[in-house]
């Protein structure tokens, strides 16, 4: 395969790399935003709770 | 291994959430934590430190050039991030809109720390054990990191990516930009 | 005036909501993190329209198309802005219309609400002619660099409110005293 075939070809699997990182990263950010922000409203709740039954 | 070559990045993402996961399950993360106690007791000692326990004034105004910065930060993230939502500036190109709020945000990320550093070093024992503020770190750094590595080479082959893949990056900057602020205005109400 | 003000704060003060959003930790802390964390929207949007104008922020888009398509968000995170200050208000009447700080916050918001007008009326009266230039016609980049400075000094206000510095139980400066609005002989809050 010569230089000019490769490159849009390289360049394709790149995107797909790139893509997937990001769709991975996206996926662990929100999971881990949604566990913390989760925690401290069930924190809230429970103090709330304590404190008018 | 030519998956290894072809998928370098996502492999070495894997590898960075799988340390992160290990750094917060063991020992490790608390024994960092020891390890940080005699940074944070000589960040108060420092000019900042002093000047920001002892003059209120200066604090407040150093406060609120934080609160400008988080303003020109949050303003770029919105703007950004509302582009690849296709929410606002839609009939301007996409990869323009990226790279030009990324200066922006830049400037605001520099004001930001730099401002957010000198109250740190003025209440440095009070957020040392303050969980918020730890967390704030993580998701300033994280912040830092998925502009950088994800958000930026996923808009630089704008093209041949979905467009699901930049709404979904969109809408997760939002949540990080969104938790450093919020937990940050937390610091403020706890201790 | 000063004491009309005063028995009016009172008269606020009076409402069980009133107290109730003060005393409440959860729901007054709520209140003031979307008060500031709106900021990003509302000024945030600002800011770029401000540098847009002024050649330093995204140079290659329109000016118009800028001040046009972000109006829309910066007026909804003005519009949380002003809910969530409102209720502030509300929740903390009395300490709040003496403070010193906030009365130079509404006096600069009115400056701020000016300019912004004369803003339009000279973003219309100009025409689209300069709207490829990095920087805007000189009126506007005035106006757009008053925006900067007003905006700037509102927030700082704002946070200052927050210290007791110049409160009218602190007993001020005559002077400082008369500007906040301490009426003689009043209950001290």
């Amino acid at each position: 395969m010569n230089a000019s075939a490769q490159a849009p070809a390289n360049r394709a699997t790149a995107a797909r790399d790139v893509q997937l990182a990001a769709l991975l990263a996206s996926a662990g950010v929100l999971v881990a935003a949604a566990m913390y922000w989760w925690g401290e409203i069930q924190s809230v709740l429970e103090l709330l709770e304590m404190a008018y039954g | 291994m030519s998956v290894l070559v072809a998928y370098k990045r996502t492999c070495l993402l894997l590898l960075v959430m799988a340390l992160g996961i290990a750094f917060a399950v063991t020992d490790l993360r608390v024994a960092t934590w020891h390890a940080l106690l005699p940074l944070f007791e000589w960040m108060e000692t420092t000019p900042m430190g002093v000047v920001g326990k002892t003059w209120g004034a200066v604090f407040a105004l150093v406060q609120t050039v934080h609160l400008l910065a988080m303003a020109l930060l949050g303003g770029a993230v919105l703007a950004a991030d509302g582009r690849l939502l296709g929410l606002v500036l839609t009939d301007q190109p996409l990869q323009q809109v990226q790279a030009q709020c990324h200066r922006v945000w830049l400037l605001g990320l520099l004001l930001v720390v730099a401002s957010g550093l000198f109250m740190a070093c003025g209440v440095a024992l009070k957020v040392y054990y303050l969980e918020v503020f730890w967390f704030k770190m993580l998701a300033l750094t994280a912040g830092v990191l998925f502009q950088w590595f994800v958000r930026r080479p996923l808009v630089d082959h704008y093209g041949a990516v979905s467009q699901g893949s930049l709404r979904l990056v969109a809408v997760a900057s939002l949540v990080i930009w969104f938790s450093v602020a919020a937990t940050g205005r937390w610091i403020g109400f706890s201790g | 005036m000063n004491a009309l003000i005063y028995d009016f704060a009172r008269w606020l003060d009076t409402h069980a909501w009133s107290t109730g959003l003060h005393e409440s930790y959860y729901m007054y802390n709520w209140i003031e993190s979307t008060h500031v964390l709106a900021l990003m929207l509302s000024l945030g949007m600002l800011f770029l329209i401000d540098l847009r104008m002024l050649g330093l922020a995204l140079p290659q888009v329109p000016a118009t198309t800028i001040a046009q398509r972000l109006n829309v968000p910066m007026l909804a995170g003005f519009s949380v802005m002003i809910i969530t200050g409102l209720l502030l208000f509300y929740a903390i009447p009395v300490r709040t219309s003496q403070s010193l700080w906030f009365r130079i916050k509404v006096v600069l918001l009115v400056a701020a609400a000016l300019n912004a007008w004369l803003f339009h009326r000279r973003l219309r009266a100009a025409g689209g002619g300069w709207d490829a230039a990095p920087r805007a016609p000189l009126p506007l980049r005035v106006g757009a660099a008053l925006s900067l400075l007003f905006w700037a000094l509102i927030v700082m206000c704002g946070r200052f409110i927050a210290y007791d510095w110049f409160d009218c139980n602190a007993d001020p400066a005559p002077l400082i005293g008369a500007l906040a609005g301490c009426v003689p002989g009043q209950e001290q809050f």
